[in-house]
């Protein structure tokens, strides 16, 4: 499935866009999803992806519809979500 | 004792004499520095029931534990009187070259009270005290005068904490200003000016010392390499207006006075907008490692040459917030709040509150002294900004904060009047954050999102932001004491997640600054004390149980669209939480502190005075 990912602060920056479309397996979980945008943007490696893809780093979450932080990596995606590749950081 | 001089500098504006006051060890091991020290000299120098703005009040400065050491983002001050916004503890905190010139002229903190005859500024010299004719100086901005002042006196080591016009008219909400930063929430700035003190002007000579040198410098390279890790990753790339987006995204970015909290020019004023169009350089404080503050210029247009650097609470407060949607204009008006000397937040805040009165009727343009004040005009923003400063025409009404304001102006403008006991909201739309909204709620200082940092626990997934339940109260204190150290140590509260273990590596960090031997416990302990301090003074002022609430608007009106529509904290998600807290805290049901709560915490010169003999809530009689 295809599944859009919208990037803000430093994904924005390294991605040079603003959304991506990922594509992965119809089954896909999370930690799929995440190995998958590391294998897009290879440069997420480190900063936003840790260099073993199993994780984000902590500077950084996924969100759900502007709602709900994915915690459990192994579940698996559900098409026609809106994503957002986000700091995990508030405060300022 | 190393770092620490053991002194506070005692100054009687009234009669312009001064004394020293000896501290002991053990006095500074409980209150560590800046709002913890602060507070305490507050406390202890300010009669109840004084006026905020009379001589009485004690304005209060403390440097930090680590001011003009190694240990990076550690050099910054507190400030503490009785706030003329909420008539409650009014601490608020700087980074600064201050806090160090302060220390190295020999002085831990000090303590001004009383009223010039005239105006007057500073000029501490190490031990030498001088009262100047400040009458030249009237009028100038916060920041221009800074610069006056160092050319006059014929030296750039002086540094130089400063008012501009909006704490020489007495803006509740008025700021004191040094190298740009800014002692900036809770009216300060409007104390100082009570006492017709324009500026104090500080040079120091003395070298500070530390008690192990060597450990120091290792913990300190430590802590400079961590700083530039991935717990700061936000911070050194686009600064806190990446917020913009993020809350934007998840539907909690103010919008309109906080009518809205979706934004449809939230990109224009973004954090990567701002990068990519009009940053020239990051920032920092002093002795700061991370340099989040992005500078931004506009280069054309009608605000050419406009500069200054920007974060997300003045970004929401007059952008968002005011209907603004574009990065020029807001520039501007952060740039001449910081020059005219008041918080961009409750400057913001309580313009959009007009802006929202204007719309409905309840303010005519005639009000406004022919303004069209409506949300988006920029025009009429900067206008009204300026006249605030100078408590002209409407700015006279605005001066006083939202919460006087629409007392005053009624007509059930209070139903949107965006504060909590007077100090205007930070940018977060609470509806939707239920914890951090009783955060808010129970704050000290009002409605802060740095004093509570209980927005963590709901944008982070802690616990479900939409819903209210038992058991919050223990994470509400665990992030509001953890915060209290952060400043009483001062350590910027970006170096959070830069910690193995924060306890035991802060302790041994404090230990090896100033010899003071002090553990982990010791350490936690003072959060929980001085969190406490301050509620005392508090109740001391008449704070009562009722105080502990929030706007009409965040009870009443749903999120009308975006991601979080349709949420609101109703009045019993809030007494469900602020008694979860309460109960975490020890406290009484109606929020007072037991006796032998004080007495546990080491307050027990104060339990006679604010503590009350009753059961905590949640225990059995």
């Amino acid at each position: 499935m295809k599944l859009k990912v919208e990037f803000l602060g430093l994904a924005r920056e390294l991605a040079g866009d603003a959304e991506a479309v990922v594509t992965v397996d119809d089954r896909a979980t999370w930690h799929d999803l995440i190995s998958a945008l590391a294998d897009a943007y290879p440069s997420f490696v480190g900063p936003i992806v840790l260099p073993d893809r199993s994780n984000l780093t902590a500077a950084y979450m996924l969100n759900v519809g502007g709602r709900a932080i994915v915690r459990d990596l192994d579940v698996p995606v559900q098409p026609g979500q809106r994503l957002l590749l986000m700091f995990a950081e508030a405060g300022g | 004792m190393y770092a620490y001089t053991g002194k506070i500098l005692h100054v009687d504006l009234t009669n312009q004499t001064t004394r020293v006051q000896e501290l002991e060890p053990e006095f500074l091991k409980r209150y560590l520095g800046g709002v913890g020290l602060a507070t305490r000299l507050l406390y202890d120098n300010t009669p109840a029931g004084c006026d905020p703005l009379g001589p009485d009040n004690a304005l209060c400065f403390a440097c930090s534990s680590f001011a003009g050491t190694t240990i990076p983002v550690g050099t910054k001050h507190g400030v503490a009187s009785k706030s003329p916004l909420t008539g409650f503890v009014g601490d608020s905190l700087s980074g600064s070259h201050f806090s160090e010139m302060l220390r190295r002229a020999g002085w831990d903190g000090m303590v001004l009270k009383g009223q010039a005859p005239r105006w007057l500024y500073l000029v501490i010299d190490d031990d030498l005290v001088r009262f100047v004719d400040a009458q030249p100086y009237m009028g100038k901005g916060a920041v221009e005068v800074q610069s006056i002042l160092r050319e006059e006196l014929g030296d750039d080591n002086y540094r130089v904490s400063a008012i501009g016009p909006a704490g020489e008219h007495l803006v509740r909400f008025a700021s004191i200003d040094n190298d740009g930063r800014q002692v900036g929430r809770t009216g300060n700035g409007a104390v100082m000016g009570s006492k017709r003190l324009k500026a104090i002007a500080i040079r120091g000579s003395r070298p500070v010392t530390v008690a192990d040198p060597k450990g120091l410098m290792a913990a300190s390279l430590k802590l400079i390499k961590t700083s530039q890790g991935p717990g700061t990753v936000k911070y050194r790339t686009l600064g806190t207006p990446s917020n913009v987006l993020n809350m934007n995204a998840i539907g909690v970015l103010p919008t309109r006075n906080f009518s809205e909290t979706t934004f449809e020019h939230a990109e224009t004023i973004s954090g990567e907008y701002l990068r990519d169009h009009y940053r020239v350089k990051s920032v920092s404080c002093s002795s700061c490692s991370i340099a989040c503050e992005q500078w931004g210029v506009v280069r054309d247009g009608k605000y050419k040459g406009a500069k200054i650097g920007l974060d997300y609470e003045p970004l929401f407060a007059l952008g968002s917030n005011c209907g603004i949607g574009t990065l020029p204009p807001i520039i501007k008006l952060v740039e001449m709040s910081d020059e005219l000397g008041m918080d961009a937040m409750s400057a913001g805040v309580v313009i959009s509150w007009a802006m929202e009165c204007y719309e409905r009727g309840l303010l005519t343009q005639e009000d406004c002294d022919g303004l069209e004040l409506a949300f988006g005009n920029e025009d009429a923003a900067i206008e009204v900004l300026r006249k605030i400063a100078y408590r002209e025409g409407i700015g006279d009404l605005l001066a006083e904060g939202t919460m006087r304001a629409s007392e005053r102006l009624a007509k059930g403008s209070e139903h949107f009047a965006m504060h909590v006991k007077g100090l205007e909201m930070p940018g977060y739309d609470v509806r939707s954050l239920k914890t951090f909204a009783a955060g808010l709620a129970v704050g000290t200082r009002g409605a802060c999102h740095n004093r509570s940092l209980a927005y963590e626990l709901d944008i982070k997934g802690v616990f479900d932001r939409f819903t209210a339940d038992d058991g919050r109260g223990k994470a509400m204190v665990d992030n509001e004491n953890f915060a209290c150290i952060l400043d009483c140590l001062v350590l910027c509260k970006f170096l959070r997640n830069c910690f193995d273990d924060f306890g035991p590596d802060v302790a041994a960090i404090y230990t090896m600054t100033t010899g003071i031997f002090l553990t982990a416990d010791e350490l936690m302990a003072v959060g929980e004390r001085v969190c406490n301090l301050k509620k005392a003074f508090n109740i001391r002022e008449g704070w009562t149980r009722a105080d502990d609430t929030l706007p009409p608007r965040v009870l009443e009106d749903p999120i009308p669209t975006g991601p979080s529509k349709g949420s609101y904290v109703t009045r019993e998600e809030l007494d469900l939480l602020i008694a979860n807290y309460y109960q975490a805290r020890g406290w009484t049901a109606d929020g007072l502190i037991p006796r032998e709560k004080l007495v546990e915490l080491g307050l027990e010169d104060i339990a006679d005075e604010v503590g009350v003999d009753t059961v905590p809530a949640g225990q059995a009689i």
